[in-house]
């Protein structure tokens, strides 16, 4: 089979591939998980219960710039929902959201926030503004965090369990650009998007087509060898 | 061996895709969470930071704390704990998080790299950490997180080398004057996805992987050849590289005897009859206490009637449906499909990052077809195959002793209550010079023209699911 040939049969297979699975894959929205200062456990869960006025702290969290709303999950002992206040303070950022009791026992408490300007650490505190307790979801298995929960002040074994969200759903390749950013975290200074960009495009375009030029240039050697005797 | 004058271009284009494959998976990994990084990270950080070799074969009685400070604080401080197999977490994403990482590291009083305990990595033979320790060493100055990186760097000549031994496996077995079946195979490994995921995973399973793909090129060659000094040498330090890297390289020993014994049995055949009967019954001898001793560390040391019943119950089930008179076998729930699909091609991370059910039961389906299309390539070239028969006996023997040693060790865990199972989808990647042989062995057959198709369409197929395994990775940890 001639190179051309190969190369053809080879990119119509790769395009109804990319076309079939990779693009629906890659440009279905989905809600965006930006950061879990607490993530909910994976073994046992754990409460923090909150009486009436009762307030929770967790320290050490970071937000970023693409936060846009906080979830927590709370737990009402089968009564109504209790009113609550969110406050998150820390360095250049501070807002107070007041949470209506509406809503169901056990339920994800979400709560928009406007993003900060940079990426902060803050103290996030929930105030139970109702006449009834109420359980904040903890976590005190290994997936607890390096943050420490203070009740009224007093510290307490589990985290409450805190996310936060993108404003709206992204595609995943709305999200890239951000996910390539925070490959950079944790990693040698040097290393950033302005690496991790071009090995992005190695990847998507340079590991099939050359894998495939791999494979057209010995079809093509092996064309121009004598017939085996 | 084979003199290599110039790297044939196909080659080298395979290698950079294989370079370009490990990079990327290796910068898209979150720190330590492959499979174990952790304790692999902590052995290789004892041996530099404290300077011995921390090898013991059993659990000390007092382990002390696994990790050192250093780790410790990396792991709880830096978040990296919490995301082990939790979906419900993503990866530290801000400067923020390394800053406070930062302020933790910096209060770690001098000695803090080198307090580390017992991990279960620590049974594990010291060659592949031996190999890691120039590499972390060589980041000595740098943060934890730069030393664990560069230790998940060394394990890529070790992938590069997987890809080379599979060209030159193919290129013995298949004929190097077809050389796309050659490309067909090495194409096939280098885009492996498990296989590039544990190239970028701190951890001895690549490094192993290398030791035996070179070992089954050599192998091939001694039958081939004749035992030369230069192979015998080479067989017999792959084999002892290989059973001080891991438990698994064990089966190197078997695959050095069954191809020094029928290189031997070629070309340096005894002249006189009495001495080839008395070779074929020492071999036979050999192979007997062999296996009488595998059985009896295989039945614990109690080969009841009972106990070989439920280890053939537990072999069959494994493979096979269960039949009516038949018990329920030692963990039943968990087959070949399990080990040679669901847990070969993937998953990632800590087993939580998995191709949907979908797509697995499509490779399925085409790992099946795949299978009878090299049997019937075997049977096509079935006089080709004759005529190696020693190479099949090399290859097959190396499957089977690999598969042995593991169902052994899997049935040992069984019975003794553990619900480990022990044997799993990356404990093939050894045989993975095999896998690329076999996907090119399904499309050797066919006429040269439908051939170059059907490999093209193969390894882009390959490409693809290289791609998808990148995709869902990057899902998982940034979305």
């Amino acid at each position: 089979m001639r190179s051309v040939s190969t190369w053809a049969v080879g990119l119509v297979a790769l395009a109804a591939g990319v076309i079939l699975f990779a693009v629906p894959f890659v440009t279905r929205e989905r809600e965006i998980l930006d950061s879990a200062a607490q993530p909910a456990p994976l073994t046992s869960t754990a409460l923090i219960e909150l009486r009436r006025g009762g307030q929770a702290c967790l320290d050490q969290v970071t937000i970023t710039t693409h936060s846009a709303q906080a979830r927590l999950r709370v737990g009402t002992f089968g009564r109504p929902g209790q009113r609550l206040r969110l406050r998150l303070r820390g360095s250049g950022y501070e807002v107070m959201r007041d949470v209506p009791g509406d809503y169901i026992d056990n339920a994800i408490v979400a709560v928009d926030l406007p993003p900060p300007r940079r990426d902060a650490e803050v103290v996030a505190c929930v105030r139970n503004g109702g006449r009834r307790r109420i359980a904040l979801y903890a976590s005190q298995d290994r997936t607890k965090s390096h943050s420490t929960t203070r009740i009224d002040g007093a510290v307490t074994g589990p985290n409450f369990d805190l996310a936060f969200y993108t404003a709206r759903s992204q595609t995943l390749m709305q999200r890239l650009p951000e996910a390539l950013r925070r490959m950079g975290i944790f990693r040698p200074g040097f290393l950033g998007p302005w690496l991790f960009w071009p090995l992005a495009v190695l990847f998507v375009l340079g590991v099939p087509l050359g894998t495939l030029w791999a494979f057209a240039a010995s079809a093509r050697d092996d064309e121009a060898q004598p017939p085996a005797p | 061996m084979t003199r290599i004058t110039r790297i044939p271009r196909p080659l080298t284009a395979l290698l950079l895709v294989a370079l370009v494959e490990a990079l990327a998976w290796t910068i898209a990994l979150p720190p330590t969470q492959g499979p174990d990084e952790i304790s692999h990270l902590a052995y290789t950080q004892r041996i530099v930071e404290a300077g011995e070799i921390p090898y013991q074969r059993s659990d000390p009685a007092v382990p002390g704390q696994p990790y050192s400070s250093e780790l410790s604080t990396a792991l709880t401080i830096g978040d990296i704990a919490p995301l082990y197999a939790n979906p419900a977490a993503r990866a530290p994403g801000s400067a923020v998080d390394e800053r406070i990482w930062g302020e933790a590291d910096a209060e770690l009083a001098p000695g803090s790299r080198a307090n580390g305990g017992f991990t279960s990595a620590m049974k594990n033979p010291p060659l592949y950490y031996l190999y890691a320790a120039p590499w972390y060493a060589a980041a000595h100055f740098a943060t934890i997180w730069d030393r664990a990186l560069v230790m998940r760097l060394a394990n890529i000549p070790a992938f590069l080398a997987i890809v080379i031994f599979t060209w030159l496996l193919a290129g013995e077995l298949l004929g190097r004057s077809r050389p796309w079946l050659q490309t067909l195979a090495a194409g096939a490994a280098a885009l492996q996805p498990q296989l590039v995921h544990m190239t970028a995973v701190a951890n001895p399973d690549v490094f192993l992987s290398a030791l035996w793909t070179a070992a089954l090129y050599v192998g091939v060659l001694l039958v081939k050849r004749g035992p030369s000094r230069g192979l015998v040498a080479w067989m017999l330090g792959l084999a002892a590289a290989g059973i001080l890297t891991h438990g698994r390289g064990l089966a190197l020993a078997v695959v050095a005897v069954v191809a020094l014994a029928l290189s031997l049995w070629r070309f340096r055949r005894p002249a006189s009859r009495r001495a080839r009967t008395l070779a074929i019954v020492a071999t036979g001898a050999a192979v007997g206490a062999g296996a009488l001793g595998l059985f009896w560390y295989a039945m614990r040391g109690d080969p009841s009637a009972s106990r070989v019943r439920e280890a053939a119950s537990y072999l069959w089930q494994f493979y096979l449906p269960k039949l009516g008179f038949m018990a329920e076998g030692l963990r039943s729930d968990w087959g070949v499909r399990d080990v040679y699909i669901d847990r070969f091609f993937g998953p990632f991370g800590q087993l939580e990052v998995t191709f949907s059910v979908a797509l697995l039961d499509a490779l399925s389906v085409l790992a099946r077809v795949f299978a009878v299309l090299a049997l019937v390539g075997a049977m096509m070239m079935h006089k080709r195959l004759r005529a190696r028969w020693d190479a099949v006996l090399v290859l097959g023997g190396a499957f089977v002793a690999s598969m042995t040693l593991l169902h052994v060790e899997a049935y040992r865990s069984l019975s003794a209550g553990s619900p480990d199972p022990i044997l799993t989808g990356r404990y093939l990647l050894p045989l993975i010079g095999l896998y690329g042989v076999g996907i090119a062995l399904a499309i050797a057959w066919l006429p040269r023209r439908a051939g170059v198709a059907a490999g093209a369409v193969v390894l882009m197929g390959l490409a693809l699911l290289q791609m998808s395994g990148m995709g869902i990775l990057v899902e998982r940890f940034y979305a």
